[in-house]
């Protein structure tokens, strides 16, 4: 408590210095005079009274100095004096101040960059509920596996491995394809949509944030059509309108209500249908529709491989065991089935197979631009050596005149942290417009 | 100078500042410092402006305030005066300072 009222009572004699100064001389001065006054009763003439009423004072600058020592905040006001001082001496020398501040913004610029796209990507991809425990699973085939080890998915053996697998806790079939889309007669554009069963967003753990999830019957053939916008289709196509559900837009030719909008968090990864399959550039998912089975979805066992699938392995389950275990159901439906081909099962991490393509690469260049950081750094504290020298006449006054050590070191320091500061916010300013770059170069690939 | 007067030791002069205002009433720094040299017996080596510094650490801890007033011989000055909390504080002092100087006056008794 006391410290507290101490500090404050500190604080507030900062804004007040020079009304507390005056008071101080003031006050000072009331001494003197009573000190003159007495001694000269004492029978001192009038100099002999002053002489001694001083000397009986002490040092009125030391006396004053070690006042302002108590009365304020020193180590404050002295860095703010550091401050002043060193933004003065660097708009003496603009041409290194600006080359010193440049150098730092480039380098933290590019760092910055960098990482929030590593940040993105690979750090937190995926605001999805325990994501850990969601895999890819894909079919794959004894014929084709000489060629590529994982195939799609065919509708009829998802059903059954949902149906059959115990390590499974649930599993959500779908497609991610461009649909033309237009709101009411507009010119349409193509979008990224994902066409998936109507748990979808239960498997995934996550929840529209307006109106509702879809239910098994929106999948029902001749069912009425309803699509989920995500955050960014809410936002193109409605303009964040919150009255959005009931409204209708119309999909791939067909007039589609909106039933409900995803949080911004929700991001749908980009699903590589297998590997070595040509996949598109990584369009945002902006629609969400329920897929309807059709009579080939239903039918075909050979054929038909069209599908991803996004499990969600049951609690204490490990990919270890639910590759096991979908691997003998799929064994023993090749041989109950009589089917012409083998069928196996290949599953991955959810985590991994988002970033397999990319992970390499951005960790390269996240450390590209570390170097380049670095060196940023190391010439810059060239620099300021050299500076360091060149100023060594100054120094030497200074300290001539009384500055301390820890004074002479905190003024350089203070050089250099406001060139940080002032780099660094330039640097994290420059950011913006790069990831703004980054992100029209993914529309327009998206849309062109 | 006699050789006997001796440095103020910090935290002293807070009491005897305290003790002052306790026996004489709201006072000038001056008056302070003058009461403070006279009960010594000018023992204590005091430059009088010393006494400023130390009236605002109190003033900072609530143990006095200051008010500006006038002087018995008319000048505007300074006035300080004991709060609740220092009347409180000279009695914790006063405690500590027996307290230490008992165990002291063991120490230098000459040992029989």
């Amino acid at each position: 408590m006391d410290f507290i009222r101490i500090v404050f009572y500190r604080c507030v004699a900062l804004f007040r210095r020079e009304k507390l100064d005056a008071d101080l001389d003031e006050e000072f001065r009331a001494h003197i005079e009573l000190a003159i006054e007495e001694n000269r009763e004492q029978g001192m003439n009038e100099e002999q009274a002053r002489t001694a009423a001083l000397r009986a004072f002490g040092s009125v600058t030391q006396i004053r100095e070690s006042y302002r020592v108590q009365r304020g905040l020193p180590r404050l006001e002295q860095a703010a004096r550091d401050i002043r001082y060193a933004t003065r001496r660097l708009r003496k020398s603009p041409g290194f101040a600006l080359t010193a501040i440049l150098t730092l913004a480039l380098g933290i610029g590019a760092a910055t960059s960098v990482f929030s796209v590593v940040d993105a990507v690979l750090l937190k991809p995926l605001a999805f509920r325990d994501p850990g425990s969601l895999v890819v699973m894909r079919e794959a085939v004894e014929e084709t596996r000489y060629e590529r080890s994982a195939e799609p998915d065919n509708y009829r053996h998802y059903l059954r491995l949902k149906k059959d697998s115990k390590t499974l806790e649930d599993a959500a079939i779908f497609m991610q394809r461009g649909m033309s889309v237009s709101l009411s007669g507009d010119h349409p554009s193509i979008v990224g949509t994902v066409v998936a069963s109507p748990n979808l967003l239960r498997v995934l753990g996550a929840q529209p944030m307006l109106g509702r999830d879809f239910v098994d019957s929106d999948a029902n053939k001749g069912a009425a059509k309803v699509a989920v916008l995500s955050y960014e289709g809410w936002q193109t196509f409605f303009g964040g309108d919150a009255k959005v559900v009931g409204q209708t837009l119309r999909v791939g030719g067909f007039a589609t209500t909106i039933v409900g909008v995803l949080p911004p968090t929700l991001r749908f990864p980009r699903i590589a249908v297998g590997p070595k399959f040509a996949s598109g550039p990584p369009c945002a998912t902006l629609i969400y529709e329920p897929l309807t089975p059709n009579e080939w979805d239903q039918s075909a066992d050979t054929s038909n491989f069209n599908y991803s699938v996004i499990a969600r392995l049951k609690e204490g389950a490990t990919l270890k065991q639910a590759s096991a275990e979908l691997e003998t159901l799929q064994n023993a439906y090749t041989v109950s089935a009589h089917l012409p081909i083998h069928l196996g099962i290949a599953l991955t991490p959810l985590e991994s197979d988002v970033t397999s393509g990319i992970s390499g690469a951005l960790w390269l260049m996240f450390a590209a631009v570390g170097g380049v950081l670095l060196i940023a750094c190391v010439n810059l504290a060239n620099l300021q050596l050299a500076r360091a020298v060149s100023a060594e006449r100054e120094t030497t006054v200074r300290a001539a005149l009384g500055a301390s050590k820890s004074q002479l070191v905190m003024a350089r320091l203070t050089e250099s942290l406001v060139l940080a500061l002032v780099g660094g916010l330039v640097g994290v300013a420059l950011r913006l417009p790069v990831c703004g770059f980054c992100w029209r170069l993914r529309r327009r690939m998206c849309r062109g | 100078m006699p050789e006997s007067r001796s440095d103020v030791l910090q935290g002293t002069l807070d009491l005897m500042v305290l003790k002052t205002l306790e026996s004489m009433g709201p006072l000038h720094g001056y008056g302070i410092a003058r009461r403070i040299e006279q009960v010594s017996g000018n023992t204590v080596s005091l430059n009088q402006g010393t006494i400023y510094p130390a009236l605002l650490r109190l003033a900072q801890r609530g143990w006095v305030k200051a008010e500006w007033g006038t002087s018995e011989t008319g000048r505007r000055a300074k006035f300080y005066s004991l709060t609740g909390k220092g009347w409180k504080q000279i009695e914790q002092e006063t405690e500590n300072w027996e307290r230490v100087a008992a165990t002291m006056a063991r120490f230098l008794a000459p040992s029989n």
